[in-house]
């Protein structure tokens, strides 16, 4: 004789629990070297193709991986140095708006409930060119607009991916990366020749980098912050 | 059967609706702008890493929402067991040496977690849930997050040596700061030999570095008050049963089931947690 049984789960009432997404680091699976990924590739230009790299990206069910380069990077003619103080947090380089359909909504909380684009974040794209639209040669052709359009077209759409990403338990559960379209300042120096020395302390989800942090992101310690939150110390 | 059921349930607890979005979604209201709602989530990325009373906060106000929808508070917390073991490694729990009985006690049993701020902890576990990879835990994820660097270099101050480092960013791989130089970022730049000698020859260049996909793997939780009326369960009945012949008692014709399973409450194993 055998027996067969059907059995399923039911949440009767959903005031009955809060999931708490990625409240903990578990493990680091790529994307945090200092490799930079050219655009150009080919003859004379070192690097991996730049096709290859875009479909590491788009790739949702793989992790990104240790030896995948992680940085792109991008140049402006900018001699009165108004981009960096254009910058604001988050930017998004690419905006919805340039998607199909219009307005599509890019979702900060892993359960896609709050639209959280601004207009402001994409910005940069257009605050800069009143201010130097220069144009560098005859044909105009490496002016800031034609360059971040250029940069923006040549990028995988980051944008396409948030915006059509699934819920937190739903990705969860079919093994696909969680992507994000927002890019916050992360922590770093600079100094050189030419160049304004200054110190950043990133304020993205990650918090600041230091050393001794690849650890604490492999899921192993507590991070301790360098500033006591005195105040929160004593709410507890 | 406990093993299907109990992937079921964390499925289920993964996947259910939300009450915030049935809120959100009604009243259509929220008083918080984009920025805040980004802090919210961003803030919270790793909280139990980033603060030694991250759980902590989560819990409370997680208790918190609880009494604003009018639900009774929850009970369990079901969470990885590696949560539960940072739990312990504060200062106070690993100290041992200096607690006397108390601390040989707790350093012998192995430093249970079975309880935590009043909410019993569940630990949740791996599941064999593709054909040929390894069981993997549903309330582990992957998360990639973007992170921006600019900086300018301006050739009326100082020309900057080709080989001469401009900016210097964390490396995780190799869990160090590495110098990045003007000539490398340049060269990753440029789209094409003119485009390279453009910026070579303009007065002021800005760089702006982008790390888009900067990837871990996440824990997550879930708080939860147990039981049929204040959470849900497990429904289970029969769908089928088979009578075969038997040399013994002869054959017996098989009973005619009903092909669709109904649900029944009375039948309902109410979630244990």
């Amino acid at each position: 004789m055998s027996f067969k049984y059907h059995c399923k789960p039911v949440i009767t009432n959903d005031k009955g629990a809060i999931r708490l997404f990625d409240i903990a680091f578990c493990g680091y699976t790529g994307g945090g070297n200092t490799k930079l990924q050219p655009f150009k590739t080919g003859e004379n230009w070192d690097g991996d193709d730049f096709e290859h790299w875009k479909s590491k990206v788009e790739s949702l069910d793989e992790a990104f991986g240790m030896q995948t380069a992680s940085l792109i990077c991008m140049a402006f003619v900018d001699p009165n140095n108004s981009i960096s103080s254009s910058m604001i947090d988050p930017v998004c380089i690419q905006p919805p708006s340039n998607l199909q359909g219009n307005n599509a909504n890019l979702y900060a909380d892993p359960e896609n409930i709050y639209s959280t684009y601004h207009s402001e974040m994409s910005h940069w794209e257009t605050k800069v060119d009143s201010a130097d639209d220069i144009p560098v040669d005859d044909n105009n052709q490496f002016s800031n607009k034609n360059m971040r359009a250029t940069y923006a077209g040549l990028c995988p759409n980051w944008t396409l991916l948030h915006a059509f990403r699934q819920t937190a338990g739903h990705a969860a559960n079919q093994c696909d990366s969680h992507c994000n379209a927002f890019f916050f300042e992360g922590s770093y120096r600079t100094s050189g020749g030419g160049v304004m020395s200054k110190t950043i302390r990133g304020n993205g989800h990650l918090g600041h980098s230091m050393q001794g942090c690849a650890a604490v992101r492999s899921g192993k310690g507590l991070q301790m912050p360098s500033v006591a939150p005195i105040q929160l110390t004593h709410l507890i | 059967m406990q093993y299907s059921n109990d992937l079921a349930c964390h499925i289920c607890l993964l996947t259910a609706p939300s009450h915030e979005r049935k809120e959100a979604e009604k009243y259509a209201f929220n008083d918080r702008d984009a920025y805040q709602q980004i802090r919210q989530y961003v803030d919270s990325f790793a909280l139990v890493n980033k603060s030694t009373i991250g759980l902590d906060v989560a819990i409370e106000e997680a208790k918190s929402y609880f009494k604003k929808w009018g639900a009774p508070p929850p009970n369990f917390l079901l969470c990885s067991s590696r949560i539960a073991f940072q739990l312990n490694m504060t200062e106070p729990r690993v100290n041992v040496m200096t607690q006397g009985p108390v601390g040989q006690e707790r350093l012998a049993s192995g430093m249970e977690l079975p309880s935590y701020r009043g909410l019993k902890i569940i630990n949740t576990r791996s599941f064999s849930m593709e054909t040929g990879s390894a069981p993997r835990d549903p309330f582990v994820r992957r998360v990639r997050v973007g992170e921006y660097y600019t900086v300018h270099v301006d050739k009326t101050v100082a020309l900057p040596e080709e080989n001469q480092s401009v900016i210097t960013m964390y490396d995780q791989n190799r869990d160090c700061d590495v110098p990045l130089t003007y000539s490398q970022l340049l060269k990753a730049s440029a789209i094409s030999d003119q485009h390279l000698q453009t910026l070579r020859g303009a007065d002021g260049v800005t760089f702006v570095i982008l790390r888009p996909c900067w990837e871990h793997e996440m824990h997550s939780a879930v708080l939860g008050n147990g039981g049929l009326q204040n959470l849900g369960a497990s429904f289970y009945g029969q769908s089928e049963v088979s009578c075969y012949d038997d040399a013994q008692y002869g054959t017996t014709p098989p009973h005619s089931l009903p092909s669709t399973l109904t649900l029944n409450a009375s039948r309902a194993l109410p979630f244990l947690f």
